[in-house]
């Protein structure tokens, strides 16, 4: 089912328009023509693998960024 | 949005309707329409609010003064447990369901919901979920007295009060789920032709990410109070030290579900608002897509927050700050709606009907709320702040200025398609800004008692606290009493009233406004097309 569910059939979404919507969604901020192309061509199973592993970046990145921010400052542990 | 088939259905059907359907008790007992099941779970959800709002007051006026005056310790525990358990499980949720069930279906042009049936069950769980809390007081040993958050090791020591307590959560969670599986498959399936998901209102889209949420996490608490239960009765110890379990564990389980709760509480009122200020604005609402968007990222990433609850638990430093840039993150998405909401504003010609002086008085506090949780997501301030007054404060901005404000934006807003009639537009905003003042006279001043170190769930306090607290007991008074307004507003509302036409509101947009005020019993039997 794609989000234009009008449109339907094949999405035409390439990885890069995929994972540009996810990380807009995560900012909160989308260009209203950036979302109507989302919506004609990205699928919702793409949207919501996209996001899960977007979550997934999310945690290791901020988690990687912790441990190099304590391991700077002498206080690992 | 336009309707090519703007007939206006139901009325035809409304008659031939009459013949077989029960009536008086029955009718609502056997019910499977979407408009009496909507309306049952809104009373449900009012007359909780009532019941947890004297439980409130009871805790108030014990805090009126140092000292025990009114209540036992022990009574004060269950109360405080019971009032916050009510509150979101039988109050807040509810209401949206309730909203849920009479605005989706009318939103995206379907006759009803998906389910029928199910949704007459998910309602009738309810009940006597209620009942088992509620009476769950006189029994012996009374009711649960841990907290809302039911940690252990009290939960596995309490009296057969906190068995009623796990079985009314059991059953409420059941009641939900099967809540939320209706109102996806609702959206996915019964939307009219031309009514792409990216069409929706956006309450339709805040009820999709909290639907999916529900159906993430409720199992979550499940899984934590039949673990609760199992240590109780069947000899295992996940939570019991002495055992070789762990009680911190309960509180990861707990607050897995907790935040993504916090956001199921609050989500759907992002969509009453966005509605309500677009309309009152009579402007489309700034960023619709982004909103969307944000909704959709807020409902991922509130699963990966939970432990900003446990930082006094003892955690590696490196958890502490993943924990808190983590929360400060989630924060963003969040904050770009009260831009949004802002921004649809500027600029826009404004009207300050009741519905919208909630939602604006819900975008103030809210924001309010959202700073305070800010502070608390520092590690390092919160180990001063848990569990005191500063935290009570953070979360009544966010569950009663939010939630339950953007409940009576809604409640206004569509009370004309419900009733028929206007409510009594004066006595509505006599409503709004006796609840504003004494809201802010009842929680504003526990943010300061928080800082100055007074513990939350506890019946005393040292003498230093007092002024703080009588404001604060007199300001609860003020807003109990001030929503008897709104009762009287609402029933009169039924009962009569000036006529409301199909559209109340000049700046209203969406398919329920193509049907006629009262919404007939049926509508939608055609679908519309939109175009
Ligand atoms: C900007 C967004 C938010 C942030 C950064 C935030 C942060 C926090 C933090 C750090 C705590 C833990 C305080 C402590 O126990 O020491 C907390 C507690 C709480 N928050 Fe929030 N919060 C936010 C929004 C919300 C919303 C939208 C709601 C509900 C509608 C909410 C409801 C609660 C509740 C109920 C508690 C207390 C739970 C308890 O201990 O009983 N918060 N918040
Ligand atoms: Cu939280």
């Amino acid at each position: 089912m794609s989000l234009n569910v009008q449109n339907e059939k094949t999405s035409k979404a390439g990885f890069f328009t995929v994972v540009g919507a996810v990380f807009w969604s995560f900012l909160g901020i989308r260009r209203r023509q950036d979302y109507e192309s989302d919506a004609a061509s990205i699928s919702l199973k793409q949207v919501v693998i996209a996001g899960i592993i977007g979550g997934i970046i999310f945690v290791v990145g901020v988690v990687v960024l912790v441990n190099v921010i304590v391991a700077n400052i002498g206080m690992a542990n | 949005m336009n309707t090519a088939t703007t007939t206006v259905n139901g009325h035809s059907a409304d008659h031939e309707d009459h013949g077989h359907h029960p009536s008086g008790l029955m009718r609502w007992i056997t019910t499977t329409n979407h408009k009496d099941i909507g309306s049952m779970y809104l009373w449900f959800s009012f007359a909780m609010f009532l019941v947890g709002g004297c439980m409130a007051l009871t805790i108030r006026s014990e805090l009126f003064q140092p000292g025990l005056q009114l209540v036992r310790p022990e009574f004060f525990n269950q109360l405080t447990t019971l009032h916050g358990l009510i509150m979101v499980f039988g109050a807040i949720m509810p209401a949206f369901v309730g909203f849920a069930n009479w605005m989706l279906p009318l939103q995206i042009g379907a006759s009803d919901m998906a389910f029928g049936r199910m949704n007459n069950l998910s309602f009738w769980l309810l009940p006597p979920a209620a009942l088992l809390l509620t009476t769950s007081m006189f029994v012996p040993g009374g009711a649960a007295a841990a907290g809302w958050t039911l940690y252990p090791p009290l939960t596995i020591q309490q009296g057969m009060g906190m068995d009623m307590a796990i079985f009314a959560l059991h059953i409420l969670g059941l009641s939900s789920i099967m809540g939320s599986i209706n109102i996806i498959t609702t959206i996915f399936n019964l939307r009219a032709p031309g009514m792409t998901l990216m069409k929706m209102p956006l309450f339709c889209w805040t009820w999709l990410v909290t639907a999916f949420l529900i159906i993430a996490v409720m199992p979550v608490l499940a899984g934590a109070v039949t673990m609760t239960l199992t240590d109780r009765h069947f000899g295992t110890s996940f939570f019991s030290a002495a055992g070789g379990g762990d009680p911190v564990l309960f509180q990861h389980i707990f607050w897995f579900f907790g935040h993504p709760e916090v956001y199921i509480v609050i989500i759907p009122g992002f969509g009453i608002v966005s509605q309500v200020i677009s309309t009152f604005s009579r402007k489309p609402l700034f960023g619709y897509a982004s909103m969307v968007y944000a909704v959709a990222a807020i409902g991922i990433l509130s699963f990966t927050v939970w432990a900003h609850h446990m930082y006094t638990t003892g955690m590696p430093v490196t958890a502490q700050l993943y924990f808190m840039y983590a929360t400060m993150f989630i924060a963003v998405p969040t904050g770009v709606k009260i831009f949004n909401w802002t921004a649809t504003m500027w600029r826009g010609s404004l009207s300050f009907e009741t519905p919208m002086l909630f939602a604006i008085g819900f975008i103030f506090l809210f924001t309010v709320g959202g700073f305070s949780g800010l502070v608390l997501a520092m590690a390092a301030v919160d180990v001063q702040m848990q569990d005191t007054y500063y935290v009570v404060a953070h979360f009544h901005y966010t569950m009663v200025a939010g939630a339950l404000f953007s409940a009576f934006a809604g409640a206004y807003y569509w009370l004309p398609k419900w009733t028929g009639h206007m409510y009594n537009e004066k006595l509505g905003q006599v409503h709004f800004w006796l609840s504003f003042i004494f809201f802010n006279m009842t929680f504003f001043v526990q943010h300061f008692l928080g800082i100055a170190g007074m513990p939350r769930r506890i019946p005393d306090y040292a003498l230093q606290f007092t002024d703080f607290n009588q404001i604060s007991t007199v300001g609860a008074f003020g807003l109990g009493l001030s929503q008897l307004l709104f009762l009287y507003n609402v029933i009169t509302c039924i009962k009569g009233g000036p006529k409301a036409p199909a559209k109340p509101w000049e700046g209203a947009e969406g398919l329920e406004w193509d049907v006629p005020s009262p919404a007939p019993y049926h509508t939608w039997e055609v679908q519309p097309v939109v175009k």
